[in-house]
């Protein structure tokens, strides 16, 4: 895998992570101020596809040690 | 791979990601505050809509791909909104096979079960417009038909003092005058020659189906939920166990106060 995928991956999974935690207290704060404007399942997939990519690189440069 | 590449290609990445970020919370902060005071909310059928929804009772109601068909009497649908506004402009377009009267309310008091009702089609006074036999004069909301020009404006009808049996209204209030009403057991009488109401006759599209305007002021509505109360009238479906409307769009224009007007700018 290369780098530069990796490199993506984390920066994705810290601004999902940010994004993510800021439409849950929108949420908390105020229901329905988020999920009718925004399809939160396609952020959660990327920032879980961000995940699963880090996990993997981490894994492989690992087994390569 | 350089070690300086890399670091400025994760510095563009990261600038493009939290600016995009930046624009997403902006977005919904806009969606939720409105600070132009204007929204544009739809429902279509088999779409799952957060704003135009629960559309009740289910037994009255068959739900399909392109249309909501109202089976009975009195069917109850919300608005919900993510602010509070001032006025709706609600556009419904629907066909209503052989119905008589259709009507919508909007729920103004809770505890009395009292709604604002307003008209979106009735048949009689369709057919008399459509006709060409009578003569037609509009002002405003008001709709005034005469079988012979008698009057050159709705306001010399008003003055005058017009034979009671000789009018029938719809939705209108004649003081003093107990005149027939063009409801769902209208019967035309040869003695009418006057209809005066407060009704806008719907438009008809190529397909048979009508577009209606309606305007609701929602300032002293309730507002339960973040949702404004809705009904869809049609007495002849009370008792009838045939006829139906087929309902395929509503849309929902509301109005509100700007942020200037908010901060009384």
């Amino acid at each position: 895998m290369k780098k530069s995928v990796y490199i993506l991956a984390q920066e994705v999974f810290k601004v999902m992570l940010v994004g993510n935690v800021v439409f849950l207290i929108m949420e908390l704060i105020k229901p329905g101020s988020v999920w009718p404007f925004l399809n939160i399942i396609f952020w959660l997939i990327i920032w879980l596809a961000s995940a699963i990519i880090i996990v993997i690189f981490k894994v492989k440069s690992k087994a390569k040690m | 791979m350089p070690a300086d590449f890399m670091t400025s290609q994760r510095l563009k990445i990261r600038l493009f990601l939290w600016s995009f970020l930046l624009v997403t919370i902006g977005f919904l902060l806009w969606q939720n505050i409105v600070p132009n005071g204007h929204a544009v909310y739809w429902f279509k059928p088999g779409q799952n809509s957060w704003f135009i929804n629960s559309f009740e009772p289910k037994d009255r109601l068959k739900q399909a791909q392109q249309e909501i068909t109202v089976k009975g009497d009195l069917v109850y649908f919300n608005l919900k909104t993510p602010r509070a506004f001032d006025r709706v402009k609600l556009t419904l377009e629907y066909e209503p096979e052989d119905e008589l009267i259709v009507e919508v309310g909007l729920l103004r008091n809770k505890d009395l079960w009292r709604y604002e009702i307003k008209p979106i089609y009735n048949k009689f006074i369709n057919q008399f417009y459509q006709s060409g036999d009578w003569g037609v004069m509009e002002s405003g909301n008001t709709i005034f038909l005469q079988r012979q020009e008698t009057y050159s404006s709705i306001k010399q009808f008003l003055d005058s003092n017009q034979a009671t049996e000789t009018i029938a209204v719809y939705n209108y209030n004649l003081p003093n005058k107990q005149c027939q009403k063009i409801d769902e057991t209208f019967l035309f009488n040869k003695q009418t020659n006057y209809i005066i109401a407060n009704y806008q006759v719907p438009k008809l599209l190529a397909d048979n189906y009508y577009v209606s305007q309606l305007d609701f002021d929602l300032k002293s509505a309730e507002r339960d939920n973040q949702s404004y109360k809705f009904m869809i009238r049609v007495p002849g479906l009370k008792d009838s166990q045939t006829g139906e409307i087929k309902i395929r769009a509503i849309k929902a224009e509301v109005f509100g106060k700007t942020w200037r007007q908010f901060f009384k700018l």
